[in-house]
């Protein structure tokens, strides 16, 4: 009885994305698919990354599990859950108190993320003020105290001061405080690190993580760089040209991958590289939304591609032993890994 | 432990300067022409405030038998055609062009600045009706809308002041607007939104503070129009009527006796003259001094 209640309380604060698919509306009121098919699920304290090359849609993704989809671009068909609430589907409207309170997000650009005219507590205790009904005495000094946990100094004073007088990796700190104020049950990271200099990179990555792991919140990190995923992740999923073509465990994706794509974007990870060889990059470039290639998507750019078994597609994924993939081939390949 | 003393003029000293020196005030400030008009538009501000206090006459307490004279020691600028202090009109004229001015921009940005936040915030059906309205608005000669307006509703400089109001919004919706278009795009607008903040607290807490400046640029301008706009129509006689004065509407009865009197025509002119040459030059003054700050300060 007790496995059955767990078992639902972990379904009652894991992120479930089924079958989304997300399109844009073009003009002659054709729409264009940019997003097909996505399925994965985060369970709480899990860390799940979602990496692929611009335009694979995996912003998309994260986009519309918060209902952020610009005007013009919404979800089609499939749905994304927290719990028993629906986040996104088809004509579904984010519903109200949710954002900032179960979900948050940290963006890609810090210099950006905060607003100039206002002191960086205030813009946390604001959210607490919104969601949890705090008094404005009460929100400050929770505010501080968030600052304090993401590694400001000072976070007291520092607390009045306006985002000019921090730098991107102090910044970053503070969205990560103000996205974690309401101790939300998913943390939506959308390349958080991307904008920072790479000495940088590596606290916040490390402060994400312990965060996530305090608070056994759901992370799901938005990236393309392979190396940030093999330092915080638990599992990830690779998107190409707005579908999945594969997940599983990190540590078992690095060692043996099954679809070329991953292989090939594995191979090209300069740090992976021979010493004293070039990576080597993938061929060709990722096919724009609307002009997909016939059969695989990956076929004009895959080295194992075969006529035959890759001109029908695409491919459903196929499960085993905890992971999928999407690939007619998968079977009869053995793909090399890297070591992490 | 060693202090070290820099040369007088390194680079590293000229940036330290530069970096102390970089708010938008300091930036402001070190133009001596904006200091002056900002001087000129405080005392101005203080005039119309104590016009009671410091006139030496009742402005509208007429002496038919000085008529028309020049300077001397009980009337400092001399007397109008009925006799009245110039000096006392003019510093009580002060009042009611400047509070007359301050309406039509209060009306205009009253208007212009809510309803650009709007089409520039939620954009769509809303942003494109508004538009047209302003384009319109923006189409009809101002003046000759607020006589109109004026000649409706009965001369009245209220009247005329609110209609001029009406036809200067569309420039504060276009500049709120466009701003607003600007600042939505922003990462923490998507923050806020993500926080789960709601629509109007969003335009209210992160979008409008942030489209304040060019606001700011705005009323000063606008200002400095709505005098001429005052003086305008008084001069035409749809504002202020007798026997209260304004700049304009001292012009208008001067200038009857240009010959005898040209003083009386050249005072409020060049008052008017100052007053817009003041806000124009702080407008102009702060526009500069933010559009630098978004380059290089040289």
């Amino acid at each position: 009885m007790s496995a059955v209640t767990s078992a639902a309380m972990s379904d009652a604060m894991s992120l479930d994305v089924r079958g989304l698919s997300i399109a844009a509306r073009a003009a002659g009121g054709r729409t264009v698919p940019l997003v097909t098919d996505v399925s994965f699920r985060i369970a709480p304290g899990e860390a799940f990354g979602l990496v692929g090359e611009s335009g694979s849609g995996k912003s998309m993704t994260a986009l519309a599990a918060l209902g952020l989809l610009r005007r013009g671009v919404a979800v089609t068909a499939g749905s994304v859950r927290l719990g028993g609430t629906e986040l996104a589907g088809p004509g579904r409207a984010m519903p109200a108190g949710v954002r900032g309170r179960r979900i948050a997000m940290v963006f890609q650009d810090p210099m950006a993320g905060l607003n100039p005219a206002m002191r960086v507590g205030e813009q946390i205790a604001e959210v607490l003020r919104h969601h949890l009904r705090m008094g404005r005495a009460a929100a400050a000094r929770r505010a501080a105290d968030l600052l304090g946990e993401v590694g400001i100094e000072a976070p007291a004073r520092r607390a009045r001061d306006y985002p000019h007088t921090f730098s991107g990796g102090m910044r970053q700190r503070v969205m990560i405080a103000m996205a974690l104020a309401c101790e939300p049950a998913v943390l939506i990271a959308d390349e958080p690190t991307t904008a920072l200099d790479v000495t940088v990179q590596a606290q916040i990555l490390d402060l994400l993580v312990r965060m996530q792991d305090e608070r056994g919140m759901a992370l799901l990190l938005v990236t393309h760089d392979l190396g940030v995923v093999a330092g915080t992740c638990h599992r990830l999923a690779v998107m190409y040209a707005g579908r999945l073509v594969e997940e599983g465990p990190v540590g078992e994706v690095f060692d043996a991958p099954r679809h070329p794509y991953t292989a090939a974007l594995l191979a090209a990870a300069p740090e992976n590289a021979m010493r004293g060889t070039a990576p080597k990059a993938i061929p060709g470039t990722v096919p724009a939304p609307g002009a997909y290639p016939p059969g695989c998507a990956f076929g004009p750019r895959c080295a194992h591609a075969r006529p035959g078994p890759c001109d029908t597609g695409p491919v459903a994924m196929t499960e085993s032993d905890g992971r999928r993939v999407r690939c007619a081939r998968a079977p009869e390949l053995a793909l090399p890994g890297v070591p992490r | 432990m060693k202090t070290v003393t820099l040369p007088p003029d390194t680079a590293l000293r000229r940036l330290m300067r530069r970096r102390r020196d970089d708010s938008l005030w300091s930036r402001l400030l070190r133009r001596r022409d904006v200091v002056l008009a900002l001087a000129v538009l405080g005392a101005l501000a203080l005039v119309a405030l104590l016009a009671p206090v410091i006139a030496p006459h009742d402005p509208v307490d007429q002496d038919l038998l000085h008529r028309l004279e020049g300077p001397s020691a009980a009337h400092w600028l001399g007397t109008d055609e009925s006799g009245r202090d110039v000096l006392s009109r003019l510093l009580y004229g002060t009042r009611v062009s400047l509070g007359a001015s301050l309406l039509a921009v209060a009306v205009a940005a009253g208007l212009g600045v809510p309803l650009g936040l709007l089409a520039g915030y939620l954009g769509g059906a809303l942003d494109l009706a508004l538009s047209r309205v302003a384009d319109a608005v923006l189409s009809i000669p101002g003046l000759v809308l607020a006589i109109a307006i004026a000649t409706a509703l009965g001369p009245s400089l209220t009247n005329a002041m609110l209609a001029v109001g009406v036809v200067y919004a569309p420039g504060f919706y276009r500049v709120v607007r466009g701003s607003t278009i600007t600042v939505r795009g922003q990462t923490y607008v998507h923050a806020a939104i993500v926080t789960g903040c709601s629509t109007w607290r969003i335009i209210g807490r992160h979008v409008l503070p942030n489209v304040g400046t060019p606001i700011i640029v705005k009323v000063f301008l606008t200002f400095g129009y709505a005098i001429l706009a005052e003086a305008g129509l008084s001069f035409l006689g749809l504002g202020v009527q007798p026997p209260l004065a304004s700049w304009g509407s001292m012009l208008k009865r001067a200038v009857r006796y240009l010959e005898q009197a040209p003083a009386l025509v050249i005072l409020p002119g060049l008052v008017i003259l100052i007053a817009v040459l003041a806000f124009n030059t702080v407008g102009d003054g702060l526009r500069d001094a933010l559009a630098r700050r978004d380059r290089e300060p040289s």
